[in-house]
């Protein structure tokens, strides 16, 4: 992974991690926006322009593919490089969700 | 064709967030934006009161780009209403759940930052060939004083815009996230 992308991704905001999961299925911007308020019990909103913003960013850089336009709607997946970042991140949460609980995490 | 007012008020470019908040006043009097033609001329519809909230966006450079954001912006039940200078406007019931265009810090400095760069470093860019040119020379006759005129109006030009952009940043970086 290029040492940009990592600086970029790794940690990930909240949004940029929501959007990024969200994209394990083939999704639009305003599917991962209701789909995040829904499993957040709609603790996190994503406004329109950050969703737009992250994901013309997330597309430039590499981490998720452009897959086709349907009534004028962008449909978006994650691709080999997203889901590499998405791992780490998972990892990252997993770590410090344990450690949160008093747990010690070996390797 | 319902009766028009036209009001005079002026804001820069990194003042946006007060202009938003002065439409809004405006509308919560009956008086509805309508369109701008020239900068701080702003012709507004009389109507019944209403609390509306106006949002400026920074336009996309590339047309597709900005048609296809706009799409989002409605389908995410944003009003647009016109367009003028740097910034397209879009409006919202302020009761409705959802009032931002950016919800987190990270995205609101990068709106902020996107016109620093696009808009105000060839400014200031003009401002330094033109400070150079005119402090280069000894003010020894008339087109030199008009030289330096000029550069000290455009010099506190640029400190205002900075002063403000600065005051932006800041109020940006303290606004809470929506969550």
């Amino acid at each position: 992974m290029d040492e940009r992308i990592r600086r970029v991704y790794v940690p990930m905001t909240e949004t940029g991690f929501y959007i990024l999961f969200s994209l394990q299925e083939e999704m639009h911007g305003y599917n991962i926006g209701k789909y995040v308020s829904d499993i957040t019990g709609n603790q996190v909103s994503i406004s329109p322009g950050t969703m737009y913003g992250t994901l013309s960013k997330m597309e430039k850089d590499g981490l998720i593919d452009f897959i086709r336009n349907e009534d004028k709607r962008k449909f978006y997946k994650i691709n080999d490089l997203g889901r590499e970042v998405l791992d780490i991140e998972l990892k990252r949460i997993e770590r410090l969700y344990k450690n949160s609980k008093g747990e010690t995490v070996y390797e | 064709m319902n009766k028009t007012v036209k009001k005079f008020k002026f804001f820069n470019i990194f003042q946006y967030d007060l202009e938003e908040a002065y439409l809004r006043e405006m509308s919560q009097k009956g008086l509805h934006f309508k369109s701008a033609k020239l900068p701080g001329f702003y012709t507004f519809e009389v109507g019944e009161p209403k609390d509306i909230v106006y949002r400026l966006d920074f336009i996309r450079e590339d047309d597709k780009e900005e048609e296809e954001y706009r799409n989002t912006l409605k389908q995410n039940g944003w009003e647009y209403i016109t367009k003028f200078a740097d910034f397209s406007y879009h409006i919202k019931p302020a009761k409705d759940e959802n009032i931002e265009l950016y919800s987190n810090r990270e995205s609101r400095l990068a709106h902020v930052l996107s016109m620093m760069e696009k808009r105000r470093l060839p400014i200031l860019l003009i401002n330094l060939c033109l400070w150079y040119s005119a402090f280069s020379s000894s003010p020894t006759d008339l087109t030199d004083i008009l030289a330096s005129v000029v550069s000290a109006i455009s010099i506190a030009a640029v400190i205002f815009l900075l002063r403000d952009y600065m005051r932006l940043k800041k109020t940006l970086s303290n606004a809470p996230e929506a969550l």
